[in-house]
């Protein structure tokens, strides 16, 4: 049983997507911003994370740059809303995240996405 | 709640100093016929106050005339008056046995100057010598006895004048009171509606919180669950099942389902989209945003809007179109954005017909929507050269060249000459940004302008769209000593459309200023990009 | 005879008093209700807008920030930093050292990699003159333009910014302030909502930094201040831009707008000659100058107000410098309504001159005298054993109570608007500062206003006597000649 990180302070997507990944059986911990999740990082020990950009007290660009340094194996998704700066976008890929989901999305094309990286 | 408590503090500290108020309305010492004498009595003698008896001969009063003591005087065939006192106590010992007897004996007189006076007229004379600090008030506290009692009785009743309306002859007393109650009640009403509206509030959101637990997951179930075929063939058990009937029926419940519809909407793609258009209308919320569109309250008709928009509800388009003419702001221009997103066959003469001026945050929300619309909808800018108001043909110049459609420079060729000046500046705007380069004759005309704002758009053009003969006439005004500003402008369109020319110019002078704005112009980190 | 004058007097005084309570708490009251109203719709508005989209769409206007700098060698850097990293599309950030006695100049251009440019600069506002205007010769900071120049002042300054301001809508922030990253956006809105009325300025609620976590230009966590002078300013503040302004935007009367964050249409600054260096209150001045520009030519005319929280800064919790704040604000207020007397109760200027100028004269300007007076009178009323004295000891009483209304409401607008202050014991003590403030704070800020009045009165120099003449017209600015000596 993998276990998946889910950083995102919008509850209802955030709900969304970990519906659909329990579905296809994985186990899951939500939560909802920046600090949480660097804790969670820690004590959850995730096999995958999946993290907003624009969130409370630590953006998504820090958990990506804590994950790598403490976790460098665990892939990450980064999920953004479209028209968010270019900048943040490349410096994510920058730091070697694994995938990088634009919204609007459709759940079941990420949880393709995360079957085929966790695998 | 520290409100509260501090709420009560304010209340009863108020009330305090009302009571305190009015004990200490008046500054005399009595307050009516009783005190008076006792105030007299304590005074002992008043200047030029004196007390004496009258007798009128009846039965039994006959022998007080002989009493030596009240040395009585005829007044008249019945009447007789004794001797005057000047000392109030002394007058009232002799007396007092025959003041007090059934009926009274002897009548109380006073003479205020020797003039006899009434018990008010006495009254008036003795406060106003109180009130010149002629006499003072003793600082024995008053008792009053039983016989000032008794003689206080004799006086006919009369309430005193000057405190019978006390409350209302003091304005003083009467304003501040006034100002007290209407600030009471002022505060308190507000405090009311303050307290009223929170708890509502909390109240709501307490609810919200508990709906949107309720509708998260079985969201969630049936978007993954079923599919849109399955979704249009629920039925209102079906509905049930998922939500409890009775909370379902609720409204606030409703508008937290739209609300988590509506919002999921906007960040879901492909066959999600779908699925929650069919549970929008399953659910019968198209009717919600519907109805909204009805309300007097400008938020909750552009709410409907908005909700139309998103969720696609076609059927109420045309109530939408008869908001696109609202004299409110947020529902004209919401209602136009709707209509332009969901008509089949769409074209601008919605804008068009508009008679309030376009904002330029509508141009931006409707910029947006055309841009998007552009490839699937055969869009009509040109109507809006020909709109009513100046601000919806200004924004269909602006559109030309948004978009980018030079299809549409003949047309506009066609009108430049004719519409006024501050449509001419967007026109060559546009042909500046698209780089129309046939329009040259016109920038030209432009820069022969007496208007100098004309000038000044029409030099910006000519930098870029204009000809050998916008040259000479940038050379022209720069001979007619024009401001920095414009010196500036014209240099810097000149060098960009003949270098040569600009060169030529710049050698044969040698004015400072020039020099200046020439530094200015070649310097490569001045460049604007 | 002696005595009949000065009972005569007390009587007097006495009406006196009481219209001023009487009228105080009518407006106080008027106040809220407005302000809850406008509040309350700007709320609904906000619901409707995508502030996403002003970044980059090609409608938007372009934004000119001008922050002058004097001294600030210790900061500067950093605040220029996130000033240029504010998210909009088009905008340019001038800043201006006016002649810094430090090294202000230098850590920008080590900083920013700044370069001497021939800029041809054109002193079309008169200032004082510029020594060099500078850019970046990296690309990430194109965005960036300093102005080195001698020093003039603040006014000075900005006006030194606005003559190379190159964008439509002029903002002029004081360099130190923390700004939001959504501010540009949210102020420019307004702006872009104008329909028949021609938006001239909008003006930004300033918040409280003191004692707050600051990350990436944004407050994250609010804290109230440690002092009761800090505590009382939060209160302050939220009563005079969550109430006043809010109210004052309501029937379109505004006539401050903060120096510290406030943003302009540059045509109409260009129009009426930019600041008035030669005033304390220069923010004040200039919105009621071009506000009497625009009701000179009959234009119709709207200023707006954000309240949402965008722009932060630290305010002295220092006695003394808070003082010298104080006296400054007011006799910025005395001098810029002796300068625009002409439209006192003028109804030609319509609000302006029938209710906002009578207000600041009346409740502004003289208030600290008022107040004064009115102390003085109950005393004596209380030595001459004057019953009437209880009156004025419940009036008294009966303002106290006023004011707590009035802080505990701006309290709870802030509560219902943005609750950005979400510590209970925090809520407590603002509440337990409302209690007492009046008692210990009150008397000193009375004080200082008075000062400000005696400062005014002493007014040094020829300038002066100018500020004593007025403006007869709003263009009349243009006609001062600049000082040739400092």
């Amino acid at each position: 049983m993998k276990k998946i990180l889910i950083i995102e302070d919008d509850l209802l997507i955030s709900s969304l997507v970990e519906f659909r990944l329990k579905k296809d059986g994985y186990i899951t911990h939500l939560v909802q911003d920046g600090n949480e999740g660097t804790k969670a990082i820690e004590s959850f020990d995730p096999d995958l994370i999946i993290t907003d950009v624009m969130m409370p007290f630590k953006s998504g660009i820090e958990i990506i740059h804590y994950a790598r340094k403490n976790k460098p194996d665990t892939p990450i998704i980064v999920l953004s809303s479209l028209g968010e700066e270019e900048k943040i976008v490349l410096e994510a890929f920058n730091l070697g995240v694994a995938d990088f989901i634009p919204k609007p999305f459709n759940p079941n094309e990420l949880a393709i996405r995360v079957k085929r990286i966790i695998r | 709640m520290g409100k509260r408590s501090t709420l009560v503090y304010f209340i009863v500290v108020l009330f305090t100093i009302n009571l305190g108020e009015s004990f200490a309305q008046d500054s005399l010492p009595y307050r009516d016929s009783t005190s008076f004498f006792k105030f007299l009595e304590q005074q002992e003698e008043i200047p030029a106050l004196v007390y004496r008896f009258k007798l009128e001969l009846k039965e039994g009063s006959e022998a007080l005339l002989a009493d030596s003591t009240f040395q009585f005087s005829q007044l008249d065939n019945s009447t007789w008056i004794s001797k005057t006192y000047p000392n109030f106590s002394s007058w009232y010992a002799a007396g007092a046995e025959y003041l007090a007897s059934d009926p009274p004996l002897l009548q109380p007189e006073f003479l205020v100057y020797e003039e006899v006076s009434d018990y008010q007229a006495t009254l008036d004379y003795v406060s106003n010598l109180l009130r010149n600090q002629d006499i003072f008030i003793p600082e024995s506290s008053l008792e009053v006895g039983d016989e000032l009692v008794m003689l206080a009785n004799l006086v006919p009743y009369e309430p005193m004048v000057k405190y019978r309306f006390h409350f209302f002859s003091d304005y003083k007393l009467v304003i501040v009171v006034s100002l007290i109650v209407f600030f009471l009640i002022m505060a308190i009403g507000m405090i009311l509606f303050m307290v009223v509206i929170k708890t509502r509030h909390s109240k709501i959101e307490a609810l919200k919180e508990k709906y949107e637990a309720q509708i998260i997951g079985p969201l969630s179930e049936v978007l993954f669950e079923k599919s849109e075929e399955e979704i249009n063939l629920m039925t209102d058990a079906d509905i049930y099942a998922i939500f409890p009937e009775k909370d379902f029926k609720k409204k606030l419940f409703k508008e937290v389902l739209i609300d988590k519809i509506i919002s999921l909407n906007k960040k879901m793609k492909g066959d999600f989209k779908d699925k929650l258009k069919s549970l929008y209308k399953k659910f019968k919320l198209d009717t919600i945003s519907y109805n909204n569109l009805k309300s007097k309250r400008w938020d909750v008709v552009t709410r409907g809007l908005v909700e139309i928009n998103e969720m696609d509800v076609v059927e109420a388009l045309p109530v939408v179109r008869d908001l696109t003419n609202a004299s409110n702001f947020y529902i004209r221009s919401q209602s136009i954005a709707t209509l332009l997103n969901l008509s089949e066959k769409v074209d601008l003469s919605t804008i068009k017909k508009q008679s309030y001026p376009l904002s330029r945050w509508q141009q931006m929300n409707y910029l947006r929507i055309i841009k998007y619309l552009q490839i699937q909808k055969s869009l009509n800018i040109d109507t809006l050269f020909y709109g009513e108001n100046q601000t919806i043909r200004l924004f269909g110049y602006k559109l030309v060249r948004m978009l980018g459609r030079v299809d549409l420079i003949g047309q506009l060729a066609e009108i430049a000459p004719n519409v006024d000046d501050v449509e001419k500046i967007e026109i060559l705007k546009t042909y500046k940004i698209i780089g129309i380069h046939t329009e040259a004759t016109f920038v030209n005309q432009c820069l022969r302008s007496e208007n100098p704002e004309l000038v000044v758009a029409a030099a910006k053009a000519s930098g870029v769209i204009g000809d050998q003969v916008s040259a000479h006439i940038l050379i022209e005004l720069l001979n007619d000593q024009p401001s920095f500003q414009l010196k500036m402008l014209f240099l810097d369109n000149l060098m960009k459309l003949d270098q040569t020319m600009y060169q030529e110019y710049i050698s044969k002078s040698n004015d400072l200023e020039l020099n200046q704005i020439h530094a200015h112009l070649i310097d490569p980190l001045l460049q604007h990009v | 005879m002696y005595s009949f004058l000065f009972y005569f007097l007390l009587e007097v005084l006495g009406i006196f008093f009481l219209v001023v309570s009487f009228s105080v708490i009518i407006i106080y009251l008027t106040t809220m209700f407005l302000s809850a109203l406008e509040l309350r719709d700007h709320l609904r508005r906000n619901r409707f807008a995508d502030y996403q989209d002003i970044i980059t769409s090609p409608i938007a206007p372009g934004v000119s920030i001008v922050a002058p700098a004097f001294n600030e060698g210790q900061n500067i850097v950093q605040n220029a930093k996130s000033l240029i990293s504010l998210h909009y599309g088009k905008f340019e950030v001038i800043i201006i050292n006016d002649g810094s006695k430090d090294d202000t100049l230098q850590k920008l251009i080590d900083a920013f990699e700044l370069v001497k440019t021939n800029y041809a600069y054109n002193y079309q506002i008169e200032c004082k003159p510029v020594r060099g205007v500078y850019k970046s010769r990296n690309e990430s900071f194109s965005k960036l333009l300093v102005i080195d120049k001698e020093n003039g002042g603040k006014a000075d300054a900005l006006n030194a910014g606005i003559n190379v301001a190159s964008m439509e809508i002029i903002s002029c922030i004081d360099v130190d302030c923390i700004l939001s990253h959504e501010s540009i956006t949210r102020m420019v809105r307004p702006f872009m909502e104008e329909t028949n009325r021609k938006v001239i300025a909008v003006g930004g609620a300033i918040g409280i930094a003191n004692n707050c976590d600051v990350q990436d230009g944004t407050v994250t966590k609010y804290r109230i201040p440690n002092t009761l002078l800090g505590r009382f300013q939060v209160i302050e503040y939220f009563r005079a831009f969550l109430m006043g302004r809010m109210a004052w935007t309501r029937i379109n009367g505004l006539m401050l707008i903060s120096g510290a964050f406030g943003f302009f249409k540059k045509d109409l600054v260009l129009a009426v000659g930019g600041y008035f260096p030669k005033t304390v209150g220069e923010d004040m001045e200039l919105v009621v100058r071009i506000r009497r520009y625009m009701e000179e030519r009959k234009i119709p005319y709207k200023v707006g107000f954000v309240p949402d929280p965008l722009c932060w800064t630290e305010v002295p919790e220092d006695e003394s410098v808070l003082s010298r704040q104080r006296n400054r604000w007011i006799r910025g207020t005395i001098e810029t309504l002796q300068l625009h007397k002409v439209v006192k109760l003028n109804p030609r200027y319509g609000v302006l001159g029938l209710l906002s100028y009578p207000y600041w004269s009346a409740f502004e300007k003289f208030a600290p005298i008022v107040e004064l007076l009115g102390v003085l009178y109950t005393l004596t009323l209380i030595v001459i054993g004057d019953f009437s004295a209880f009156y004025f000891i419940a009036l008294f009483s009966m303002l106290y109570l006023l004011s707590l209304l009035v802080s505990s409401f701006s309290i709870l607008y802030e509560q219902i608007a943005f609750h950005n202050y979400k510590d209970k014991k925090d809520l407590n003590k603002l509440i337990f500062t409302v209690l007492i403030e009046p008692f210990i704070i009150h008397p000193k800020v009375v004080l200082w206003g008075l000062r400000g009045h005696i400062d005014f009165i002493k007014g040094k120099g020829g300038w002066g006597q100018m500020i004593r003449t007025g403006f007869k017209k709003s263009e009349d600015r243009k006609n001062f000649e600049p000082e040739t000596n400092a």
